[in-house]
């Protein structure tokens, strides 16, 4: 019987690392399991970062599993003598405390540029000479169950009367960056874009800010991943990253839009 | 250093029976589900049968108990089940001449259960979007409805808020359709942008299906309050067993009532709509904000707000939708108008809230200095608004105002928000 038990638990460490190297490399049948097809800058490093993640990991996973797997195969209570206990083993507790350790401070400093540029420091632009913070283009609000994308209109300014408002559809200008103001109107909920691999969870009373930039003009679904309510799965929004002339003639249009016909002027 | 202990074998949780049972009601649920029994059914308008019972307080008996079966017999043979949805045909009329053919072909697309074959064409997009909220009926009763503020709207009574068409006629499809792409902010009814178009229209067809069948059956009620006791149709005549004779009694019956109120009544009153939509006149070149004028002409604009439109008595006066707040909408007034309920006294109106009326609550006035408004905040939208208007609720149209004062108070409104304090 410890026969079988050491064969089905070698199983699943096996089986896990099987289907996690195939989901993660684009030529196999898996592919697309993980994440969509990447369209931020920061995403490349990202998922980068991710399949090193997941490649340690999956070393720990299957080297675990098969000492474990081993050991039941090896040392099952096959002729019904007691098991040893070992209370304390210095140096087995010092390899296992460094060696995991050691990873983790390594990984906690590999990726903590990426996570400086993408949660930090926040994006300047040069006005006047000065390097001011770069200003939110539009402030987007979670409600349950939708979004609500309050672009800035010309003006360039959130919360002013020209403001456009759009719900369940951000446009934003592709091939730069955008920093974005992040609400919530009722409940906790998470801003999701898996084709940027940028999430921020809203929280009611706070404004978040979130900065990405999309490389190319593209349409890209955002969700809520804070489960919010009954309705938290319908809450879905269209994101279209166009060109910045796409996007100031879109500015442009729709504030025309907001205005009525005005009669002639008289001469 | 090294000891050596005995561990004792846990004893097995399996072999316990209550353990067992657990995990034998863990699988039946996961292979049954927990779904509801039974083909969805369309559900009676209790609450209009209920009325109609006390305002002919000399009828006896009660009218859904009479009469109930006989109606249901109607709308079914008329108008087909959730599942199967129908179109009534005129007499003489080809079932599967174009475009009624592809027109039922679409309702019954968007009815029934929620699927979606291999092409991604999606079927029940109605089940799937509106139920919860709307009620398969379309009596805005479904599940979610009670935690909702304001309710979800009942499409029985044909009337809907939002609309580029004078009070009392119905709205056009771009109005239903905006109102489903793009939400009604402050209220739980979200944006189905990401819905494909085709769906959207095949939703607003069937929303339109729901409304005029909730009109065409109210109209039933109304009609067999009247009869006093005599049948509205010989449903014998729609069973198997049924002679010739009554099953030819039962189809004139039922080609009349179509005609005199499906043909006559309600479907004439949803016919071309956008014949009737209100286009506003230009505005005047001071309602450019940049304009010289524009300060005169929002000055104009309090000046109707406050004297001759009177806003500030439901609006209040400093537009925070706190003046009169004791008003209900047509919704609730439905019923709450029968003689013999008083809200104070909740026993005299229970019998309402059994037959699935909702707990009555007064409809606020808007908060306008809010930014954005529920049924579009563009100029044109708040024009129509205030010449026509909202269906249902109690907020009038102005014919006293001249286009130009309308304008005004769209300009006030317009800067109310942002308002210096």
């Amino acid at each position: 019987m410890n026969r079988f038990w050491g064969l089905f638990f070698l199983a699943v460490p096996l089986a896990a690392f099987g289907v996690s190297a195939l989901a993660a490399w684009g030529w196999t049948p898996l592919a697309g399991f993980w994440l969509p097809a990447n369209y931020s800058r920061e995403g490349e490093t990202i998922d980068q970062l991710f399949h090193l993640f997941h490649a340690v990991a999956a070393v720990v996973l299957l080297g675990t599993g098969l000492i474990l797997a081993w050991s039941i195969y090896r040392f099952g209570n096959r002729d019904r003598t007691a098991a040893q206990y070992w209370p304390h083993h210095s140096v087995l507790e010092w390899v296992w405390t460094i060696i995991p350790a050691g990873i983790l401070i390594f990984l906690a400093l590999f990726q903590m540029e990426s996570w400086n540029r993408s949660k930090a420091a926040h994006p300047e632009i040069e006005v006047a000479g000065q390097r001011l913070p770069q200003p939110p283009l539009v402030r987007v609000v979670a409600k349950r169950f939708g979004w609500e994308f309050h672009h800035a209109g010309p003006d360039g300014k959130l919360q002013t009367a020209d403001d456009l408002y759009v719900e369940n559809l951000l446009l934003l200008p592709a091939a730069e960056m955008v920093v974005l103001q992040l609400e919530s109107s009722d409940v906790i909920h998470s801003f999701f874009v898996p084709g940027l691999r940028v999430k921020q969870d809203l929280v009611p009373g706070m404004k978040q800010k979130m900065w990405f930039e999309v490389r190319e003009p593209v349409e890209l679904e955002i969700i809520c991943t804070e489960l919010c309510g009954w309705g938290h799965y319908t809450m879905q929004a269209k994101l279209q990253a166009v060109t910045r002339a796409e996007y100031d003639r879109w500015v442009v249009e729709e504030t025309n839009r907001r205005r009525p016909e005005l009669a002639e002027v008289e001469q | 250093m090294v000891g050596r202990v005995e561990l004792s074998l846990l004893s097995s949780g399996l072999t316990k029976p209550v353990t067992a049972w657990w995990i034998a009601l863990g699988f039946m649920i996961a292979i049954g589900g927990c779904q509801p029994a039974g083909p969805a059914k369309f559900q009676l308008n209790r609450v209009e049968a209920l009325k109609q019972e006390k305002l002919n307080s000399a009828e006896t008996g009660s009218i859904a108990a009479n009469y109930g079966t006989q109606i249901e017999t109607v709308l079914r043979e008329l108008l087909g089940t959730p599942d199967e949805p129908r179109w009534p045909l005129l007499d003489g009329g080809d079932a599967s001449e174009e475009p009624y053919a592809s027109f039922v072909k679409r309702l019954q697309r968007t009815a029934g259960p929620v699927s979606s074959d291999l092409d991604g064409e999606h079927v029940g997009m109605y089940r799937a979007h509106c139920a919860h909220c709307h009620g398969v009926t379309g009596d805005g009763a479904g599940p979610t409805a009670t935690a909702l503020n304001p309710y979800p709207r009942d499409f029985r009574l044909g009337k809907f808020k939002f609309k580029s068409t004078p009070l009392r006629k119905p709205p056009t499809d771009e109005d239903l359709t905006r109102i489903i792409r793009e939400g009604i902010p402050g209220t739980a009814m979200p944006s189905f942008r990401t819905l494909p178009d085709d769906d959207v229209s095949a939703l607003v067809d069937y929303v339109k299906y729901l409304a005029m069948r909730g009109e065409f059956e109210r109209r039933l009620w109304a009609e067999v309050a009247g009869l006093e006791g005599d049948p509205l149709i010989d449903i014998a005549g729609s069973t198997e067993s049924a002679t010739d004779e009554q099953r030819a009694a039962f189809k004139e019956r039922l080609l009349e009532l179509t005609e005199d109120f499906w043909f006559d009544e309600v479907a004439m009153r949803w016919e071309e709509p956008a014949e009737y939509i209100t286009v506003p006149p230009p505005a005047p070149t001071s309602y450019a904000v940049e304009h010289e004028g524009h300060q005169a002409l929002v000055d104009l604009g309090r000046q109707v707000f406050f004297g001759k439109a009177n806003c500030l008595q439901c609006h209040g006066e400093t537009g925070l939708g706190d003046g009169q707040t004791a008003n209900y909408d047509d919704w609730t007034n439905e019923w709450i108008k029968t003689p013999g309920v008083d809200l104070a006294i909740k026993s005299t109106y229970r019998d309402f809230l059994a037959a699935g009326a909702m707990p009555p609550r007064p409809v606020r006035p808007r908060n306008l200095r809010h930014p954005i408004q529920r049924g579009g905040s563009l100029p044109n939208d708040l024009y129509r608004r205030i010449a026509n208007g909202i269906e249902g609720t109690p907020m009038p149209s102005s014919p006293a105002l001249s286009s130009d004062e309308i304008w005004a108070l769209v300009a006030y409104v317009k800067q109310l928000p942002y308002e210096a304090k």
